[in-house]
């Protein structure tokens, strides 16, 4: 008969939960060399023998003080659903500082286990963890697993069924003094009176929390009898003081026992710690992270132009089978111009996002990513940004829905709104097709540097309206960014495939679906009504565009500017399928590069403002729906909107008519 | 004691990267300047020569560390070899890429490989000399990290 546990990964940022979880239940769940990839808990099912166990990976937190939403997730779920283990992963090669959330999860009073993971690091950085000597002193079964390897993973489910059914159960209390014990004792009578806090809550650990000034502690008691009782006696102390006093007495423990079971955890000086003092070096830092994106987008850009040319092929040699002489001409022109001259101008641009996907993989999996958001802080605390939203910030280069969930990790309310607010400006994987369509068609020998530099656009955009929204409508100071440095990894080629191959795998889904569907519309709107030329003024897609016309008259665009991105709000790669359905590339073969250049109101300057446009108008559908769903404000999600769709009107503005001045065309 | 040979390397690439850097980025800003820049090869390329300006400002650094017998030194100036090679590869890359698309879809165009001869790949096949007598303890230890 199949037994049942469940046991939840709890740990701090990048220690490899996510890695755990994912060898344990054969998931396949982002991860990435940064903190705050796990925003939310996931859950899975491992076997062993006759036992399956559902295992919750919960989201990495340094403490369980809950200054910050992913902080409160793993808390509440580790308190209300109470799991039968909770498997602490540590991060074997940071041992000590570690140790702090270990000694808040053993206040908890649930039964615990310690992964030491990537063992293997640590055992050649020399760090000699006693596994017994942890198993005599803290009173919990320690086991050395490497998740990237699959080592120790049996073990570990072992210990945690064997700790949820067969050991006694272990009451772990740090003592914190004779003062704060008087008051800890006085508050758990305090909430005694109260059956139902009591009972929901380990009462020691409420009344520790509420020493320490958890505002989500007291929310907890907002309603409860003791409540009164409670606030009398916390009426007695200053809570920052206690909590600092109380920090310290878990650093004391900490310090005491760790030579007990790490003789060797000695920092010293590595090539980690060396290559950070160039990466992050304060005159170079920024240069070098600069250089390093350029490389990204040229090498996008460039070795993407075999793999597009031959798809660009293929995609011609499909419209010459169905583009001349096919009958009925409708259907012609709906498999020519509908599906090849829609779905095919996305398709071409797939090798520039998987390259840029890869690109940044190999960035983030080498740990330089972390190491960006940090240099980035000094330049956005400096202007009274939160350094800690440049995480989501660069996220967002491969898609906003994740860079805004991401947001969760942000303490402040403000901070968070404003780097939601922030982030469509980053310019997400989708854009680049357009980008590569311009940029490939009127800068030829130069589209890596232009999309290189519409990128930068989109950071000093972000960041100009950051400082633009605390100066006015988000006043206040940034909350400190406290950020742990992964070590750098040399990445392996398999590893950066795969992240790359989740994330990019979207656009051919998108292509079939939300692409194809938005370019059929079009193609429906441009050959309707029935016996207008098909995409003339005189078609309902046309009629359109000329309603629209002369509100982007000013920036240089045209009608079917207006319609590709009237239907680029649903997705921005449905601007290049609808140039393409619009422009008729997929019926007669042609590309739409070549389409676009001999339009004569399209040049450079109408290009590039064109394209700012498109990286700073609306926000995409899906991008609309998080942001809702994430300030939980429609006001916010409308001023998200009409914010976007001003910058944007405004920068094309300035680039046409500076554009035009200087080089006297269009 | 300072090593001399490193502190000469990384003020010889410090001092090539930025020229070239700077040449690139002059010339694509007068254009006065690009028949003489062009004469040696040296593309119009602001945003490529800003990137040999960095490398070249890492050597520079790296040669001030080694000066003043900092523990910083050897990193600055690994770190510029590894940057030389990570830039001279996208630059093989990107070209490598232009040739095999000329050849294949060109349709009658034809590639010089002489358009390889860019100051990002060959300023970096000499940088990369030192890697393997300077680099590699410290990327061996990276790799073990």
């Amino acid at each position: 008969m199949t037994r049942k546990i469940r046991i939840a990964l709890a740990g701090n940022p990048n220690v490899g939960k996510s890695t755990i979880f994912n060898a344990l239940t054969g998931s396949r769940q982002q991860i990435g060399n940064w903190p705050g990839v796990t925003v939310e808990k996931k859950s899975g099912f491992a076997h062993l023998g006759e036992y399956e166990i559902e295992v919750v990976d919960l989201p990495g937190t340094y403490s369980l003080t809950a200054y910050s939403v992913d902080e409160v997730v793993a808390r509440d779920y580790i308190i209300d659903e109470k799991p039968d283990v909770v498997v602490h992963v540590v991060d074997a090669t940071n041992f000590e500082r570690n140790l702090y959330l270990t000694t808040q999860l053993m206040e908890l009073d649930v039964p615990l286990v310690i992964a030491l993971n990537m063992s293997d690091m640590a055992e050649k950085n020399g760090t000699a963890i006693n596994r017994m000597k942890m198993k005599k002193f803290f009173e919990i079964p320690a086991v050395r697993t490497v998740g990237s390897k699959g080592e120790g993973l049996d073990e570990l489910l072992r210990a945690a069924i064997n700790e949820a059914e067969t050991s006694p159960h272990h009451e772990h209390a740090i003592g914190y003094g004779d003062r704060t014990e008087r008051l800890i004792a006085d508050l758990v009578a305090a909430l005694g009176k109260d059956p139902a806090i009591s009972t929901r809550y380990p009462p020691r650990w409420l009344a520790i929390r509420l020493l320490e000034g958890d505002e989500n502690a007291q929310e907890k008691i907002a309603e409860s009898p003791a409540r009164d009782a409670a606030l009398a006696v916390l009426a007695k102390i200053n809570p920052a003081e206690t909590e600092a006093e109380m920090a310290d007495r878990r650093y004391e423990v900490i310090s005491s026992l760790l030579p007990q079971v790490c003789t060797t955890c000695v920092r010293t000086m590595n090539s980690s710690d060396l290559i950070d003092r160039v990466i992050t070096n304060r005159w170079l830092g920024i240069p070098i992270f600069l250089a390093l994106m350029w490389g990204a987008f040229e090498l996008t850009f460039a070795a993407a132009a075999p793999f597009s040319a031959a798809i660009e092929a293929f995609m011609g040699y499909c419209a010459g089978l169905v583009g001349s002489g096919m009958e009925p001409a409708w259907l012609g022109s709906f498999l020519g111009d509908g599906i090849i001259g829609g779905m095919g101008a996305i398709l071409i641009f797939i090798p520039n996002i998987f390259i840029l996907l890869f690109l940044l993989s190999v960035l983030e999996d080498s740990g330089y990513l972390a190491r960006a958001a940090f240099v980035m802080d000094r330049l956005m605390y400096s202007i009274g940004l939160p350094g800690k939203s440049f995480i989501p910030m660069l996220i967002g280069f491969g898609c906003n829905v994740p860079a805004i969930m991401a947001t969760r990790t942000i303490e402040d309310p403000k901070d968070r709104l404003l780097t939601i607010l922030i982030n469509p400006f980053m310019s997400c994987s989708a854009r680049l097709p357009v980008y590569v369509l311009f940029a490939g068609a009127f800068f030829p020998a130069n589209a890596g540097t232009v999309v290189f530099v519409l990128y930068v656009l989109g950071i000093v955009v972000a960041i100009g309206s950051a400082w633009l929204f605390r100066k006015t409508i988000l006043p206040g100071k940034p909350a400190p960014f406290l950020m742990e440095m992964p070590p750098y990894r040399l990445p392996t080629i398999a590893t950066s495939i795969v992240h790359m191959w989740d994330r990019g795998s979207m656009y051919i889904r998108k292509a079939g679906g939300v692409i194809l569907f938005g370019a059929l519309i079009v193609w429906g709107l441009a050959s309707l009504p029935y016996g207008v030329e098909y995409g003339s003024a005189e078609s309902f897609a046309g009629m359109i565009g000329h309603v629209l016309e002369p509100l982007v008259a000013p920036l240089g665009f045209d009608w079917k500017i207006a319609v590709a991105l009237l239907f680029g709000f649903v997705a921005k790669e449905v601007v290049v399928g609808s140039l393409g359905v619009l422009y008729g590339t997929g019926e007669d073969g042609g590309s739409l590069q070549g389409a676009l250049l001999a339009d004569p109101s399209l040049g450079p300057v109408t290009a590039f403002a064109l394209m700012a446009f498109v990286l700073l108008y609306l926000p995409c559908l899906a991008t609309l729906a998080v942001i809702r769903k994430e300030t939980g404000s429609w006001k916010w999600t409308g001023f998200s909107v009409v914010y976007g769709l001003v910058v944007a009107y405004i920068v094309a503005f300035l680039i046409a008519r500076l554009g035009f001045l200087a080089i006297g065309g269009i | 004691m300072v090593s001399k040979g490193k502190m000469i390397f990384a003020a010889l690439f410090g001092t090539l990267y930025l020229v070239f850097g700077i040449a690139m980025i002059a010339s694509a800003a007068i254009p006065a300047l690009v028949e003489l820049t062009m004469a040696y090869r040296i593309p119009a390329d602001p945003a490529g020569g800003f990137v040999l300006c960095v490398i070249g400002a890492v050597f520079v650094f790296a040669c001030r560390e080694l000066a003043h017998n900092s523990a910083d030194g050897p990193a600055f100036l690994i770190i510029g070899m590894v940057l030389s090679v990570v830039f001279g590869m996208v630059a093989l890359i990107s070209l490598g890429a232009q040739g095999i698309e000329v050849m294949i879809f060109g349709e009658g165009e034809t590639w010089d490989p002489a358009l390889l001869v860019v100051p990002m790949l060959y300023l970096a096949i000499g940088a990369v000399a030192g890697l393997p007598v300077w680099g590699r303890a410290f990327l061996a230890d990276l790799a073990g990290a």
